[in-house]
């Protein structure tokens, strides 16, 4: 399984997973991971700063939510999970860096597809 | 049916979680809701991963350690959670700064502003050389070099306000001599001494008869060797070339999943091999620290109220996360422990725990010592003559000064520049670019 750490595309994996929805923290890892193959690895001393680091630059927002525990009390209170959410800013960021993503691609495979083929014995 | 297993609320094994969610809380700094945010949402984690490992078969105690592993380590953790939240403020401050004498250089001509902390600003002469720094760049771009002479060195010496003097009489180390007790043991410099024939591996018996040939008496405990699992007849690599037994030790050490398992005294003339955890239950002592000079140089240095109780247990947790992590009772240890009262951290440790201890407290004052004596000489692009115009009070004056000023902040938010024995004092100086041949 590659480790997979590079803050700028781990970013661009995020906001691409938020984009489709609102998730928590360790369901983004599970959905890396099932999406992948289980090549990718967002591991979670990355990610969670890296929410962190989103939600300060607003391109992300969160609430809490309350899970109620089975078999606990009605009005026992259970524990929280974070969610965390697209901003508009977010899904602003996201169309620019698919774009970059997109023409760096294309210009890479500029190169690639103008490789001679090996000859033939 | 309800699955036994109660899914959706796994039963956590909380201490070790616990336990390492202290340390990492110790290690962040930042508004006390920040942190426990960060605590909860990591706790939520570090539960749903531990239920999914335990469903894919793992023990408890396993799948409760891998899932703090993929967190990694507690401090580095804790520092890219600091970069996520604090880049942001020193962002905004900068962004004051540079746009204050962005403005200030526009509206006086290409002139450069130096304006020191307002009187209720908690830190003049730190926010003074912030200024100034911010002042030095920016004055590069107010004076392009056709204009100037080219650069001049002026010698920028903070002076520490009131408010940091305290450190001046600290004492040059944080912990008071009598309390503190290094081993005093001579045993690794015999051993040291002992030259072992090269072999490529040796057995632990071997080692002590190496250590006997050295003249001392040699006492082994072997009944503790035996219960951490090191046998007599067990074979070691050498560490190659000649070797003493003390290297010898050494590689008998590295060998084990434990790289300080075993030590070696001298009690009484007679060299002791026995287990660490067996000395350090011996030497274990009480040490402590005053970090009054460390609580004195962060309130200084922030713009913020500074919780003394929290620089205090944020230096504890420090203590715990880099001297022997697992040794300590907040980790899960056994073997030492510590408690805060006040500005003081008190650690009941093993002595060899006391010199790594207090390196780690002294990082801390050497932190914090700059700010007593702190001077710096920074090239600034202006031209030769320096004229300064001194205002107070909304009056003004003109002074022109020639070669290297001593600029410094007062306690009074004030900043007084010196030149040999003439001073001026002002709540704002500006720098401006002039005619560099004296009137």
């Amino acid at each position: 399984m590659a480790l997979f750490d590079k803050s700028d595309s781990a970013q661009l994996v995020v906001l691409s997973l938020l984009a489709e929805g609102a998730s928590y923290g360790y369901q983004l890892t599970k959905d890396a991971a099932t999406r992948s193959s289980g090549t990718l690895r967002l591991t979670p001393g990355v990610l969670y700063p890296m929410l962190k680091s989103l939600e300060t630059e607003g391109l992300i927002t969160s609430s809490w939510e309350e899970i109620k525990a089975q078999g606990s009390a009605e009005d026992g209170t259970g524990r929280r999970r974070k969610w965390y959410r697209i901003s508009p800013k977010g899904r602003k960021r996201l169309e620019q860096r698919i774009a970059a993503h997109r023409a760096y691609t294309a210009l890479i495979d500029t190169f690639l597809g103008g490789r001679p083929q090996e000859e033939r014995p | 049916m309800t699955s036994p297993l109660r899914l959706t609320d796994p039963a956590p094994p909380s201490d070790a979680i616990d336990a390492w969610l202290n340390v990492l809380s110790a290690l962040m700094r930042g508004p006390r809701d920040e942190v426990d945010a960060v605590r909860e949402e990591l706790a939520s984690h570090l539960r749903e991963r531990v239920r999914d490992l335990m469903l894919s078969g793992a023990g408890e105690a396993d799948a409760t350690s891998r899932a703090i592993a993929e967190l990694g380590d507690a401090a580095s953790l804790a520092r890219r959670f600091q970069d996520a939240i604090v880049p942001s403020q020193r962002r905004s401050r900068m962004q004051i700064a540079v746009l204050t004498v962005s403005v200030a250089a526009a509206a006086f001509g290409g002139a450069t502003l130096l304006r020191p902390a307002a009187p209720n600003t908690p830190d003049p002469s730190h926010t003074a050389v912030r200024s100034l720094a911010t002042a030095a760049g920016a004055s590069a771009l107010a004076c392009p070099p056709e204009r100037g002479s080219g650069p001049v060195a002026i010698e920028l010496a903070v002076v520490p306000s009131l408010r940091t003097l305290p450190l001046a009489d600290a004492p040059a180390t944080l912990m008071s001599p009598a309390l503190f007790s290094p081993p005093e043991d001579d045993a690794l410099s015999i051993a040291s001494g002992i030259q072992a024939t090269p072999e490529p591996t040796f057995t632990v018996e071997q080692l002590v008869r190496l250590l006997e040939s050295g003249g001392q008496p040699v006492a082994v405990r072997w009944d503790l060797l035996e219960q951490s699992g090191v046998s007599r007849d067990q074979h070691f690599a050498s560490p190659g070339g000649p070797c003493s037994a003390a290297d010898l030790l050494a590689a008998l050490n590295a060998s084990q999943e434990h790289g300080d398992l075993l030590g070696l005294r001298l009690r009484n003339g007679t060299l002791v091999l026995a287990t660490n955890e067996y000395f350090d239950r011996q030497e274990t002592s009480l040490i402590t620290f005053d970090l009054s000079p460390v609580i004195e140089h962060r309130r200084a240095a922030s713009i913020k109220e500074v919780d003394p109780a929290e620089i205090v247990t944020e230096a504890r947790g420090l203590v715990e996360s880099l001297v022997f992590p697992d040794s300590w009772a907040n980790n899960g240890g056994d073997r030492a422990s510590s408690r805060e009262f006040g500005a003081r951290v008190f650690f009941e440790a093993p002595a060899r725990y006391h010199p790594k201890i207090k390196w780690v407290l002294d990082q801390l004052l050497s932190d914090a010592s700059p700010a007593t004596t702190m001077t710096t000489t920074r090239e600034v692009p202006i031209l030769a003559g320096l004229p300064l115009l001194g205002t107070q009070f909304r009056s003004s004056a003109s002074e022109r000064l020639i070669g290297t000023a001593t600029i410094r902040s007062s306690p009074e938010g004030k900043v007084s520049v010196q030149q040999g024995d003439r001073t001026i004092v002002a709540d704002e100086i500006r720098l401006e670019a002039g005619d560099p041949t004296p009137k």
